[in-house]
């Protein structure tokens, strides 16, 4: 691995790539003793639609390659998810995975020391604003790529996030795909209880984007809507909606605000790689 | 001697250099100067006013520069160092990026404003960032200067700019740039003033004054890098001296922190009063003239100090 272009998945194989996905999530997080579990099971199929689906380009031998799509994990507390993805590409070894949070490579939040990373992030809000800014210069210097910023919904709450949806509109950044693993839930909570943010996708029209909202775990519908934005080149930029299942996947995680950061024992890792394994259980 | 307003000598540089370097585009956070509109108009496609929202406009200034761009991004002092200060961290600093901001509003100078736009505590602040410059202009030719820095060592730089006219200094030493700091006046003396941006100005006159009046000379020393200096330099030349005094018109988090850390490896700190703005908030609107002598940092009142430091040879 790999040229984006050399990828040719099915979305069965797609869906397999998920699932492994998922276990290396659950591992990795299980040898680092803690991690964010509930926020990286929400975000996998967006990311292996993104990388598998012949959607981003990249080339994970030349991780600067110039001619990159720009990809901001804006949402940094996820960043094991976007590991497992980069690592089975072949940015880093894979074994780099069972040292999360150890010392070496891979931390709990992301940074550019890490190959396949633009930015650093973990702070919320910051995203959106460095990927319109990135946007803005593609667009100054005409060239085509593109930029995906992948928030939290709850990071929405951050006021700098609407500072930059402000901004994208008014400078119509059609280049830039800005992307809310909408699962509803903080740390703590619901975001309807704890401090609403419907009517959601109306805060986003009005602030000039064009608004997708489609199901985050949904391959086949991912795969069509980056096909859409991916193919805009004039107007407003995009905002795809992505409502998703924190902790999808494993049964006793879904929707469970509890499974948003922890570490998991040994009785709980089994289940839920057995779950993971043999019922695929989503399908 | 030449005197300049330091917009001027900053935007009009900028100018100089932008016409054969692409990569220059300012920011602005909707504030503006007679030069700058100069930028405007003739490289309207680089000048961005981004409105009134710093936090975005230091996110874009990095994906700009992480896209190639050196970015200067414009605004009022508190507004473009506290308010951002985690963007600056986060965005700019710790991925290294040319990105320069320029701060305009040092210390007293929105004095009719009040509290809210005094520049007091922005050096304090961004130096607590890693690897972020800071640089303090004080004439036409640091200030100036300032520009080529940017452009020459590509990362983060926080350049602080007066809005008023100040005069050039004569030097003593020619390496000023480098060394990061500015001999005024007598090295040969056994008292020493340390001071930073337009305040140098008067404290150069003071001691002036002092020395007329006492016979007893003084070395004056304009400090313009506040961050990254000839640090080896900069202590040995202070070791030199029986007795030091700084004045800043800061709270003492900006000039005093950084000779604490200048001498703390040196035999100094015991010789040194450091003069600053109290810690309080100030809610009294006037001319800078009239609320630095309420805080003590008039002329007059510099003169005081320096007379009561170096009245006796120690």
């Amino acid at each position: 691995m790999t040229r984006y272009s050399e990828l040719n998945f099915s979305t069965i194989e797609l869906e397999e790539k998920s699932r492994q996905i998922r276990i290396d999530i659950l591992k990795a997080i299980h040898k680092a003793g803690k991690g964010h579990i509930g926020g990286a099971f929400s975000i996998v199929e967006i990311l292996v639609s993104l990388y598998y689906g012949n959607v981003l380009k990249f080339d994970s031998k030349k991780p600067k390659w110039e001619c990159r799509d720009r990809f901001i994990l804006s949402k940094g507390h996820a960043a094991v998810a976007l590991y497992a993805v980069l690592a089975d590409l072949g940015y880093f070894p894979r074994e780099e995975l069972d040292y999360l949070n150890q010392g070496r490579l891979l931390g709990e939040h992301p940074d550019p020391r890490i190959p396949g990373i633009e930015v650093v992030s973990g702070s919320l809000g910051h995203g959106l604003s460095v990927g319109s800014g990135m946007a803005l210069a593609d667009k100054m210097d005409k060239n085509s790529r593109k930029t995906f910023v992948l928030m939290g919904d709850g990071e929405c709450y951050e006021g700098s996030v609407w500072e930059a949806a402000m901004f994208a509109s008014h400078h119509e950044l059609s280049n830039l795909i800005g992307i809310v693993d909408r699962n509803g839930l903080i740390t703590h909570g619901s975001t309807e209880m704890i401090n609403r943010l419907e009517p959601f996708p109306d805060k986003w029209e009005a602030f000039g984007w064009t608004v997708y909202e489609i199901d985050a775990h949904d391959l086949e519908e991912l795969l069509r809507i980056w096909d859409t934005v991916i193919k805009k080149t004039s107007g407003a930029p995009s905002m795809i909606i992505a409502k998703s299942i924190k902790g999808k996947g494993v049964s006793f995680m879904e929707n469970n605000f509890n499974w948003h950061h922890g570490g998991i024992n040994d009785e709980k890792l089994k289940n839920a790689l057995k779950e993971l394994i043999e019922t695929r259980h989503w399908k | 001697m030449t005197s300049m307003d330091m917009r001027d000598a900053f935007f009009e540089r900028l100018l100089e250099v932008a016409q054969d370097d692409s990569r220059i585009i300012v920011l602005s956070a909707d504030h503006g100067a007679l030069a700058l509109s100069k930028f405007e108009s003739k490289f309207s496609s680089r000048y961005i006013n981004m409105g009134i929202a710093e936090q975005n406009m230091v996110g874009v200034a990095a994906g700009l520069a992480n896209s190639g761009k050196v970015v200067f991004i414009y605004g009022i002092s508190p507004f473009v160092s506290l308010r951002v200060l985690e963007q600056l961290t986060v965005d700019v600093a710790a991925m290294n990026l040319a990105v320069n901001v320029i701060s305009v509003g040092a210390g007293l100078t929105y004095s009719t404003d009040s509290s809210t736009h005094l520049g007091l505590q922005d050096i304090g602040a961004i130096s607590s960032i890693p690897g972020m410059n800071i640089l303090n202009s004080s004439d036409p030719i640091n200030t100036k200067a300032f520009v080529d820095i940017a452009l020459t060592n590509l990362g983060p730089n926080y350049i602080r700019i007066e809005k008023e006219k100040l005069d050039t200094f004569t030097r003593i030493n020619s390496g000023f740039i480098e060394d990061g700091y500015s001999i005024l006046s007598e090295i040969n003396s056994d008292f020493c003033v340390v001071s930073t941006g337009a305040l140098t100005h008067i404290c150069l006159n003071a001691t002036i004054e002092f020395t007329k009046l006492s016979g007893i000379s003084v070395c004056v020393i304009d400090v313009h890098n506040l961050k990254y200096p000839k640090v080896d330099s900069l202590a040995k030349l202070l070791e030199g001296f029986k007795k030091i005094v700084s004045f800043e018109e800061n709270y003492l988090s900006g000039l005093a922190s950084f000779l604490s850390k200048i001498y703390s490896n040196s035999n100094i700190n015991n010789k040194i009063t450091s003069i600053g703005i109290p810690e309080e908030f100030i809610f009294r609107s006037c001319d800078r003239e009239s609320l630095r002598k309420t805080l003590g940092l008039s002329y007059d009142e510099i003169l005081e100090v320096i007379q009561d430091n170096f009245k006796d040879k120690p």
